[in-house]
């Protein structure tokens, strides 16, 4: 991509930010649903330009920072990708099975409760946001307003702690990719909305790599010999950015939904 | 700049409200695709609350008895998105809706669309499509 020089790089700018000011004067009226955030690369026109290159971080990694959301419901309710089979321990046959079967039924959502890892990434309608700092990545997902922290102070995984809905989560860049370790689980999250079970023996290898201004992708490695007799990847997730936005918060109030469920083993 | 604002709001509405899974239930565990419904009624109560978003609203049969409905729609956060706030519905409001009815029999349905008679003003509820 040419860069303009001189005059007529100052000519461009200046209309690049005529157009913002221009979106920012009406934006000041209305929420922060839509308004103009600093530091968004933009075309001439004032948009946003999702095929920038990625930020970067004054140390030259790249910068994850925004608020992302999935458009793919491929990997929804499976993130092995759809339709595909992942061989399970028994035990874990016959819960997926239960869980397939009763339609999501016992799902934590359903009283409130949280997601799993990625699972907790995968919400229909309800973003998250990455805050990139030098000791932390910190991972704020919309839908019941919860956080997830993962270390890159150096810090090792937890030896033996009090399990965890998201786990514990450290992680390291290996070139462009952040490459995470996941433990601590608390038993009975479920991976992905279809409900892949894991036991507290979950160790999940998640790496992240942003190609542009406007894209993320994730895969994960699953490892949890209480489920699984042998680890496996799920398909490459891909995010889109949501860009000149906020995040809205979000707390459950009502849980009216579970007397009208249908289940087909019979109504609690 | 309305204008641009509401193609942004517009769009991402139309972004998420393509969107078929669920963050919270399966659509078809509680409601059924195969029994939609077009209804107009007034207004009668607006819970702008999470996870789900509810109105009410006095729909008379075609026999002249009134009948209370209650429609369940997505988290206040989808509609902000689609253009709703909590203040798009007043109690005495007149509206049709599209929407699906739950599968237990009840007086209860899964909004699709509602449209605004004072105004005509078309909202999506941020469906959830049957999976």
């Amino acid at each position: 991509m040419a860069f303009p020089t001189g005059p007529a790089k100052r000519f461009r700018m200046s209309i690049a930010t005529l157009a913002v000011l221009f979106v920012m004067a009406g934006a000041a009226r209305a929420q922060w649903l839509s308004l103009p955030l600093p530091g968004t690369p933009r075309t001439p026109d004032g948009k946003p330009n999702l095929a920038a290159p990625a930020p970067k971080t004054p140390d030259g990694k790249p910068d994850l920072s925004g608020i992302w959301h999935t458009e793919d419901n491929r990997y929804v309710d499976n993130i092995a990708g759809e339709g595909a089979d992942v061989p399970m321990l028994p035990s874990a046959a016959a819960l997926y099975k239960h869980r397939q079967e009763t339609l999501g039924a016992d799902k934590p959502q359903l009283h409130c409760m949280p997601h799993g890892v990625p699972d907790a990434m995968l919400v229909s309608g309800l973003p998250f946001k990455i805050v990139q700092t030098p000791r932390e990545t910190i991972v704020l997902f919309e839908e019941f307003n919860q956080y997830r922290q993962i270390f890159t102070d150096g810090r090792k995984l937890p030896e033996d702690p009090n399990p965890a809905w998201l786990g514990y989560s450290v992680a390291k860049w290996k070139g462009d990719t952040f490459v995470t370790e996941v433990a601590g689980f608390k038993e009975g999250t479920w991976l992905d909305n279809g409900g892949h079970p894991h036991t507290d023996a979950l160790h999940l290898t998640e790496r992240y790599r942003r190609p542009n201004f406007g894209n993320l992708e994730l895969e994960v490695a699953v490892n949890d010999p209480g489920s699984y007799p042998k680890p496996w990847k799920s398909a490459t997730i891909h995010f889109k950015l949501l860009p000149d936005t906020e995040l809205l918060e979000h707390l459950c109030e009502n849980e009216k939904d579970a007397e009208h469920l249908q289940i087909s083993s019979g109504k609690q | 700049m309305r204008k641009t604002l509401a193609v942004c709001v517009a769009a991402i509405g139309l972004l998420l409200s393509a969107g078929s899974a669920v963050a919270h239930h399966a659509f078809t565990a509680e409601f059924d695709a195969a029994k939609p419904m077009k209804v107009t009624g007034t207004v009668t109560k607006f819970e702008w609350t999470n996870p789900h978003t509810w109105f009410y609203l006095d729909i008379k049969d075609d026999d002249g008895t009134v009948a209370n409905w209650g429609f369940e729609m997505n988290s206040p956060n989808q509609l902000l998105r689609n253009g709703w706030t909590r203040n798009t519905l007043k109690v005495g409001d007149f509206v049709s809706v599209e929407a699906f009815r739950a599968k237990d029999g009840s007086h209860v349905a899964n909004a699709k669309v509602v449209t605004l008679t004072s105004t005509g003003q078309k909202l999506l509820a941020a469906p959830n499509q049957a999976q």
